[in-house]
This record gives C-alpha cells, structure tokens and sequence, in this order.
C-alpha cells in the first residue's frame, strides 16, 4: 500500500464518536426536513409544530453534547459533515433545499451550540421559502443575512469572489457580460501588470495559510460581546458624545423613531387633502409600513402606528376614515393573524397581552376566531386564562367569532367557558347552541347545551329535526335530557313519539332511564299509556330472563306514577300480580308496587 | 441511446425542442443547458467508445451540430461555453439542476474530462464537424496519455485547462484579500452606474435592487469584520468621479459611520442602500438636501417641498425599513440638527433623525474627496479638515468626532512623505486607543513596498512630515494599496 493510500484510509476512518456524531447530525437534519412539512400543513403554532419544534431542539442538543459545532459542506443535493465524506443529509426535488443554497453560492454552514428554537424555526422557515415556488424573489444569502442569526452563519461565494476564485459554475451570475467586461477592465486597471510578481506572492502566502480568507467560525454574539466591550462603539468620543449618539441611535432600532415618524409622514399627506390617486398611495403606503411592523418581532407597534395617524385624524378628509378602516382590514390576513395568533400562544405574558389589546382596539374579529381555535390546542393555563379573558371582553360586541362551528372543535373543558358565554347571550345565541348539537361533538358538550336550551324550544320542526333524534342517541344521560325536554316542550306528543320505545330494547337501557321514560309516558299518555305498558308486563308463560328483567324494571319504574294516573297503573299491576300464568318475579313485583301505589293514593 | 428523452431529462435534438418563448429566462437557460450538455455528453461519449472515424461517431455529431447552430443563431451569442466543477456543470454561465439520475450522467463527461485534465469547452460559432473530430481524437489521446490537452490548438474550440475536482474551499483560499475587496467595489461602482443609466432611460426609480442589496451586505460584513481595506479604495477614485461614483462611496461611508454606532450589519446595510436609493429618487426629480451649500428654506415652504417630493416617492416605495429611511431624508430636508425638529413637520417635536445627520455628513466628505457639485478635489486629511471645520455650524459636532476618530487624522488612501524622505500611503488608521497621528502606511515603491506600522516602537524615529498630493502618473497609488 502506497504512502497516498493508506493516507486516504486514514481519511476515511470513522472514530466511534465520529460516527455517533453524524448519526446525530442526520437526527438534527431529518427533524428539520420533518419541521419544513408539517409547518407547510399546519399554521403557526399549532401543538404538532411545536411537537416538531420541541424534537428539533432534542435532537440539536444531543448533538451539541458531543461537539459545540454542526458544520456542514453543502453540495447541490446533499450535505456532508464537514471534515468527513459521510452525508448528512439528501435533498431531492420538490424541496432541493442544498440546491437552492449552492445556488446562491453557499458553500458552507454553521450551526453552533447555544441555538434556539426561534432560530431554528426561522432557519426552516427561511429553507421553505428556498423551495417555494411561489418565492423566487430573494436569494438564499439574502434571507438569511436578514434573520440575522446569533447561532448560524454561513460561508458563500459572491460574483466577485467566483470570478477570482474560478469559480463560476458554482453559483448563478448576476452580471451580465458587458458589466463582467467592465469590471475586469477596471480591476485590471487597479492591479498594474507589473505588481504581478508581488501578488503571486501573496497568493502563495494565502496557499500557506496566511491569507485572512477563513472559514467563518467566530459567531454573531461574539461580535456583540465585542461591542459591548466597547472596543469599536463610539471609539475614543467623550461621554456626551455618546449620549448623544446613543439617543439617536433609537431612531434606528425602535419602531417609535422609524415607521410611527413615517406615520406622521404620512398623516401629513393626507392631512394636506390629496387628490384621490395619491390618497390611495398613502393609503397603501400605509397597509405597506403595517405589514412590515407586523413582520417584527414587536408586531403590536402595528397599534401605535395606527395611533399616529389617528391622532392627525382632524386633519383629514371624511373619505379617510373608512380608507383606513378598510387598509387595516387587508392588512390583518389571515396568514398574519395566524403568526399573531402563535404570538400569543407562545411567548411572555407581556408580548401576548400587547397584541391582544391590539386585536381589541382594532375590533379584529377574525382573530378573535383563532383565538377561540386556539384554546382546542394544548397551551399553558396562563396563555388560556388570557384568552378566556379576552374572548369574554370580546363578547360584549357580539359573538360573530364563534361562527363556523368553531365551538365544535373544542373538547367539553375547553368549550364551557365559552358554552357560558354563549348562555349569557341567550335568547340571542340560540342558533349558536343549535348548530353545536347539529355538531360532532362529546356527548358531554351536547347534554350541557341542552340543559340550557330546556324550556326554549316552540317550534315543531326543530323539535322533529334537533331534539327527537337524541332520544335515540347512544349516551343514556343524554336521551335522559333530551327525553326531559321533549315531555316539556311537546307533552301532546309523547305517546306517538315514546310509545314505538316501548319495546324489547329497552332492557339495554339503564333503569333510571326506564323509569323516567316509563314516568313521562305515563304522565302524558293516560289509558294508551297503561294499554301500551301491559304488553311489556303482563308476559305469561315462559319467559326469558331478560324479558323478566324488563318488565320488573318497568314496574318498579311506576312507582313514580303520578297521581292522576296511579288508579289505572294499580289496576294493572294488581291484574298482572295475580294472573299465575305470569313469572312469580314479576308477579311480587307488581303486588309490591301496587301496593305501595295504593297506599300512597290513600295517604 | 433513446433520442426522444435523453440522460439530461430534455428533448432530443430537433427544431421544436429549443425551450419556448412562454417560459422565463432561468427556465430556458436550463432546459438548453441540459440539451447541450447531453449533446456533448453523446459525442464525447461515443466518441471514447469507437474511433472518431466510425460512423456511430459521425452520427452523434451530425446530430449534435444543427441544433449547435441554431442555438447559437438564437441565444444572440457567439459561441456556447461547458464548465464542469466536482458535481456541477455550467452552460453559458447557468449552473444546471440536475436531478439525481442526471447528475450520475454528468458523472461520466467529468470522468472523461478529469482523464484529459480539462474543466471547459467554448464551443465557437464557426466550429466544424472536424473540429469535433479533431476534439474528439485529442481527448481519446489526452486520456490515454495522461498529458492533458495543453497542446492541443483548435481554432473553433477554446479549452479550459486543469482539474474540474478543484475544491470550493481550496479556489476560496487562493484568493488575495485586497484583491476581493478591489472586485467587490468595481463590481458595485459598475452596478450602480449601469443602474443609473437604466434609471435616467426609464425615468423610473423602480428598478430591482437584489444585486446591489447583496454587495452593501457584503460590505457591511466587512467593515463588521473590521476590514477596513475599502476605504482605502475610496479616495483612489478607481473610475471618473460621478453620481454613481459618489452614490456608491457616500453608502460606503454612511455605513462606515453606523457600523462604528453599533448598528447591526443588516441595519447598516439598510443604511447603505438608503444612500443608493437617494441618488435614484434623485434622478427622477426628487431633491437631495445638501446641507454644506443649501442653508435651507423658510419652514413652511421647506415643508411643503418636501412633502411634495416625498408624495412623489409614493408609487414606489414600499413599508420596509430602507423605504422608511428613504422617506424620512426626503422628509426631514433642510430641518435643523441643533434643535427639534416640531410643526408642521411633526405634531410631537422629533430630534432630527440619525440617517439624516449621517448621509449629510457622509455625501458632503464624498464630494470634497471626488471633487464634485462645485467643490474641488481634496486629500483625504483635507476633507476631514473641512467638515471639522464645520462641525456644529452644518453638521453634527458629534458625529463629526465620530468619522474623524475612525478615519483618522490620516485616512485609509492618504499619500504621505515620511521624514525618512518616502513616501508611502497610509493602509489602516492606528487603533482608538493609539496615536492618531501613527498609522500603518505602505511606501510607494514599486520593488520594495514595505508595511510600516508606525505605532509600533521600532518605528518611533520615523514621523508623518506631511500630506503630499502626488501628480498625475506618479505612482499609481491603487496599486501599491491593494497589495496590502
């Protein structure tokens, strides 16, 4: 074996924690290819992203158990693990995410310990976006040298650095060839011929190493430390000086001295009553600033803007109001109001309640619905209790954010809270409550709806088409409810609708529903009543143990028999109690009962 | 071979199956990209599989040549270039998408390369049926010898010598610094400038900014890094002082002086394209405030002038964060850095905002460095001189301390006389906490040009004597300075 070969066995070597460490890279990768699915199928925040979420921060920090680095060598359809030949990850169309960023000329990627998951989400969101046909308007350095991450960097090639590197099959030119002339007919301007000697000098310094192109492995936060150290910020200036300096500062990073100073801009235009094209164009202009303030990580600065504007509202022309009205209904889609929405579910209590009282001084319905939506997911008591809160502030204007059977989605827990409000809205809210048991929802939810709507039914087809089919519903306390409400609201048509019950089947049913049932027939169905039970009593003969079952439980279920009707049931009984053909167990029973109706008509 | 549906997953060679004209440019560039190369692919590879003389051989390139021309004819190009690199293969400078099976494909053509170590063809328009048999043999031998192709001359056919396996890292390490930071600077002076003139044709300051927006990022990274060998570029004047010129510098030091704030690269890069941007609205009409020579108007028609310009702006900004800044210079013209700037300007008096105070500052040392509106050419030490000398008066006394400190008493691209006699050009500005009067120079001589750090002690005998202004074809000064 030549001195070269057994070099590149050596290379290849895999160490057991080599290996280890690219089977928990793959984890890392194939969690983030997971993330980049469910996040195109499900909307912000939702308990299966955060599932997903949760397994990448899982798999990241097994790796950073072993390294404090993840690097990867990017090339047009896989990773490898830097330093190694083993790949990491595959990407294939429709979602080539190595392609797209070997595209833009990144060659090399850095993911370091200390990472989060905002900024691995973002990393997945920015990856998705990479592969989204309906985005192809910014590259991939772009995005992500606009996250601006604190954990991730990158290494990529530009025109300049392929030009001179040779490079030029590694990534999309952008120049074309007029401009490729010039710029190297000015940059061989700038280099004299006869410098070359000393350039290839350097060049073959920077081959030794001693050139400053290096892989980038010092991170985003280790600048920060530097600034904060105050090496480069402000230099060698005197303290006021940096005061000053620092107080205008603001004017870059908070939205109070950028976008709500554009605000007065453009409350001035407006103010100064423009012609229509550019009323809209402010008007716009405005929808444009909203949109960006609701791409912030300070989305609720959105609320301050509009607070600008509002307060040069005197100024304004009466079409204004309701141009604005409606820029901010555009602005809200639903895709915001979603990420809004995760907002809330997910971060401090201060971010959450800042943009749920921006959500209510902009009366924003629809969010309002998410909100609902969003106390089916499985969030923390404190996030619920907010929401709760705010869906009851909201109430007050109506409860339109129900709609859509939103009610429905949520298990019993979560929807009382709401079932209340709903109650508290009443006579109102009663279709809300009748298209919830329309819905496929728990029993549970079902029997508290009809709990309040007892005593508010009066129409006959409602009844027919809502009320009837639950008698037959599979859950006993809900037939019990339903039968209840029935015997009130139609006491005329209990004999047609309950007699047909009054069969073999009943014997599935608890006993305590039988006896009501058996009550209210009696109660409303008189002599029919009485003729009707004594087939199901008076069995003669053999009969079986089930049928025996029945008819005691029916007997004992007349005890209840109200007043008007215990001459007849006592006749019957005592009738049956001494027919001998008839199964002494039924027989006892229906003298037991007969008698206590007897005594109980005497007392 | 299945000519219906080749390796490169295009259509085979004939006249409907050059990409329409309903798809986009990327798409076409692709789809021909993948029908060219398999069509090299097929010569090359039969050609290694029989002798050129065989009629197989003939066939492919019989083939293989009508659609070359018509290619040609339609791309409007002279001649077609293949590169190959590792696993990636380039038409005419389009980087292809090949799907996996593909790619295996192209594994085979770089084989075929590597074996003559050659990474490119050009293929002329004039090329022949026999300057493809003559490629065709060469290579054969070129593979079978292990001598490569450096030989070979074909008048039709350009080939690009060397290993297609060079790995990106090892090209990136083999390029000089200075000479990366050269080529970012043109490349942006050329960008803008062309932009320019596509905004003076169109009278449209809409125009896509994408590449642009790259270079300021890339140059906000360097001067994070604190790499401050584009400032030298500046003072150079590598190309004859313009609106473009001056566009592209006065980003350059406006970002200079909110990266030295603290800011974070993404916002000075805002920053530096808020200066481009200026100069676009400035080429439909909308005016820039030119705080040294402009004392301003009375507030009221100040007011309604900008209000004007920037309803003007209107139909083509948008809400990000470079639109707002943009907006507010236009806003905010000729209002007072002294004292808050109030009615009718703002409901709530506002200190006038930072962006403004640094692209005054910043457009104003520019000019005096290019020698443009009115002002002559000065040294770099001279136009620091001139905009102290108006600190507090047109300028914010503070953020004038601020460029000075960073630049220095002698900026990057000064030219000095030593009191050794030399002379040399200053290539960094001594550390904040160092003597500002000693920074690191490189003497203008072209057989020996030494770096003197002059704060360094061993130096402690050698001074500054002076600015020196070094007549026209001295020394070209851009040369010594970017060998830094």
């Amino acid at each position: 074996m030549s001195k070269e070969d057994l070099e590149n066995e050596i290379e290849v070597q895999m160490t057991p924690e080599l290996q280890e460490e690219v089977r928990l890279a793959r984890r890392c990768f194939t969690a983030i290819e997971r993330l980049s699915t469910l996040m195109a199928s499900y909307p912000p925040g939702h308990p299966i992203v955060e599932n997903a979420i949760e397994g990448i921060r899982q798999a990241f920090y097994e790796y950073f158990e072993l390294n404090d680095r993840l690097t990867v060598q990017i090339h047009p359809h896989w990773m490898v693990l830097y330093g190694t030949d083993r790949v990491v990850w595959e990407t294939d169309e429709p979602k080539d995410y190595c392609f797209a960023l070997t595209r833009d000329g990144i060659y090399l990627m850095h993911i370091l310990a200390g990472i989060d998951v905002i900024e691995l989400r973002r990393l997945v969101e920015i990856f998705n976006e990479l592969v989204d046909p309906r985005e192809d308007a910014k590259a991939a350095v772009e995005l992500l040298f606009e996250a601006s991450f604190r954990y991730i960097s990158y290494d990529a090639i530009d025109e300049s650095l392929a030009a001179l590197a040779g490079l030029d099959s590694d990534m999309r030119d952008r120049d074309t060839r007029e401009e490729q002339e010039m710029i190297s007919d000015l940059f061989k301007e700038a280099f004299d011929k006869g410098l070359n000697e000393q350039y290839n000098a350097s060049k073959t310094a920077a081959a030794q190493g001693k050139e400053s192109f290096e892989i980038r492995l010092n991170r985003q936060s280790e600048r920060e430390q530097k600034l904060e150290m105050g090496s480069r910020e402000f230099l060698d200036l005197d303290e006021e000086a940096r005061r000053h300096l620092l107080a205008l500062k603001r004017g870059f990073t908070e939205h109070a001295e950028r976008e709500h100073r554009q605000g007065e801009v453009l409350s001035a235009i407006l103010g100064a009553r423009p012609k229509e094209h550019l009323r809209q164009q402010v008007i716009e202009q405005i929808g444009a600033v909203m949109g960006s303030l609701l791409g912030t990580h300070r989305p609720w600065e959105t609320l301050a803007f509009v607070k600008v504007i509002h307060s040069w509202r005197d100024s304004f022309g009466p079409e204004v109001a309701e141009d604005l009205k409606g820029i901010v209904r555009s602005c809200f889609t639903t895709a915001r109001l979603q990420a809004l929405v995760k907002t809330v579910a997910s971060s401090d209590q201060v971010s959450r309640r800042a943009v749920l009282q921006m959500f209510n001084a902009l009366h924003l319905e629809e969010a309002t619905g998410l909100l609902v939506e969003l106390l089916g997911w499985d969030v923390p008591d404190d996030v619920r209790d907010d929401v709760v809160r705010y869906v009851r502030e909201r109430s007050r204007y109506g409860l339109g954010f129900l709609k859509g059977g939103r009610l429905a989605k949520l298990s019993l827990e979560h929807a009382l809270p709401l079932v209340e409000l709903v109650k508290q809205h009443m006579p109102q809210s009663r279709p809300m409550l009748i298209e919830l048991l329309a819905s496929p929802v728990e029993p549970a939810l079902k029997i508290e709806v009809l709990k309040i709507l007892q005593g508010t039914w009066r129409e006959a087809t409602e009844l027919r088409d809502v009320l009837v089919p639950f008698l037959e519903a599979s859950n006993s306390e809900l037939r019990m409810i339903a039968l209840q409400s029935f015997a009130d609201a139609a006491p005329s048509h209990v004999v047609r609708v309950l007699g047909p019950m009054l069969t073999e089947k009943l014997r599935q049913r608890p006993e305590e529903e039988v006896r009501l049932l058996v009550t209210l027939y009696v109660l409303h169905g008189k002599q029919a009543a009485v003729d009707g039970l004594k087939a199901l009593i008076h069995r003669r003969g053999v009969v079986g143990e089930s049928e025996q079952e029945l008819a005691v439980v029916i007997v004992r279920a007349l005890v209840r028999t109200p007043a008007e009707a215990r001459e007849d049931i006592a006749q019957l009984l005592e009738g049956v109690g001494k027919d001998w053909l008839v199964p002494g167990r039924i027989r006892s029973t229906c003298k037991e009962v007969a008698g206590l109706l007897q005594a109980g008509q005497a007392h | 071979m299945d000519n219906s549906q080749n390796q490169f997953g295009a259509e085979s060679f004939n006249d409907n199956a050059l990409p329409t004209a309903g798809s986009t440019s990327s798409q076409r560039a692709q789809v021909f990209g993948r029908m060219f190369i398999d069509g090299v692919y097929k010569i090359l590879k039969v050609g290694s599989i029989y002798s050129v003389e065989h009629n197989q051989t003939r066939q492919a390139i019989e083939e293989f040549l009508p659609f070359f021309y018509k290619s040609v004819q339609e791309s409007g190009e002279d001649s077609v270039s293949i590169t190959i690199r590792g696993e990636l293969a380039s038409v005419n400078g389009e980087t292809l998408r090949l799907r996996r099976r593909e790619q295996e494909r192209l594994n085979e053509l770089h084989a075929l390369f590597a074996g003559a170590d050659i990474r490119g063809l050009r293929f002329e328009q004039a090329m022949t049926a026999s300057d493809l048999v003559t490629l065709l043999k060469e290579l054969g031998e070129a593979g079978r010898s292990g001598l490569g192709m450096k030989h070979v001359e074909i008048p039709t056919i350009a080939i690009d010598h060397g290993s297609p396996d060079q790995s990106i890292m090892e090209a990136v390490a083999s390029v000089n610094k200075a000479m990366y930071v050269a080529h970012v600077y043109i490349r942006a002076l050329v960008k803008v400038r062309n932009m320019h003139m596509h905004v003076r044709e169109q009278r449209n300051a809409n125009v896509p900014t994408g590449v642009i927006r790259r270079i300021m990022q890339t140059i906000s990274e360097l001067l994070n890094d604190d790499d401050f060998i584009i400032l030298g570029l500046l003072p150079l004047r590598l190309v004859p002082p313009d609106l473009s010129s001056h566009s592209v510098n006065t980003a350059i030091y406006a970002m200079l002086l909110a990266d030295r704030l603290g800011l974070s690269p993404q916002m000075v890069s805002y920053v530096g394209m808020a200066a481009i941007y200026q100069d676009l609205d400035r080429l439909v009409g909308v005016s820039v405030g030119h705080r040294d020579r402009d004392p301003g108007l009375e507030p009221q028609r100040q007011f309604a002038t900008n209000l004007r310009d920037v309803a003007q702006m209107l139909g083509y900004v948008d809400g990000e964060v470079v639109s707002t800044l943009r907006i507010l210079m236009t806003y905010e013209r000729g209002c007072g850095f002294d004292q808050p700037v109030g009615a009718p300007f703002y409901r709530t008096p506002r200190q006038l905002h930072l962006v403004t105070r640094i692209m005054d500052l910043s457009r104003a040392y520019d000019l005096l460095i290019q020698g443009l509106q009115g002002y002559k050419s000065r040294r770099p030490d001279l136009a620091i001189q001139y905009v102290e000398s108006r600190a507090g008066d047109v300028f914010d006394p503070h953020l004038v301390k601020l460029l000075v400190s960073t630049l220095g008493i002698y900026p990057i691209g000064s030219t000095v006389e030593l009191t050794t006699g030399e002379q040399a050009v200053v290539i960094r500005t001594p550390d904040a906490a160092a003597d500002p009067r000693r920074p690191v120079v490189r003497i203008l001589d072209r057989r020996n040009p030494i770096v003197l750090d002059l704060s360094e002690p061993r130096f402690g005998n050698i001074d500054i004597a002076r600015p020196v202004d070094l007549a026209e074809g001295d020394m070209n000064v851009s040369q010594i300075f970017l060998l830094s």
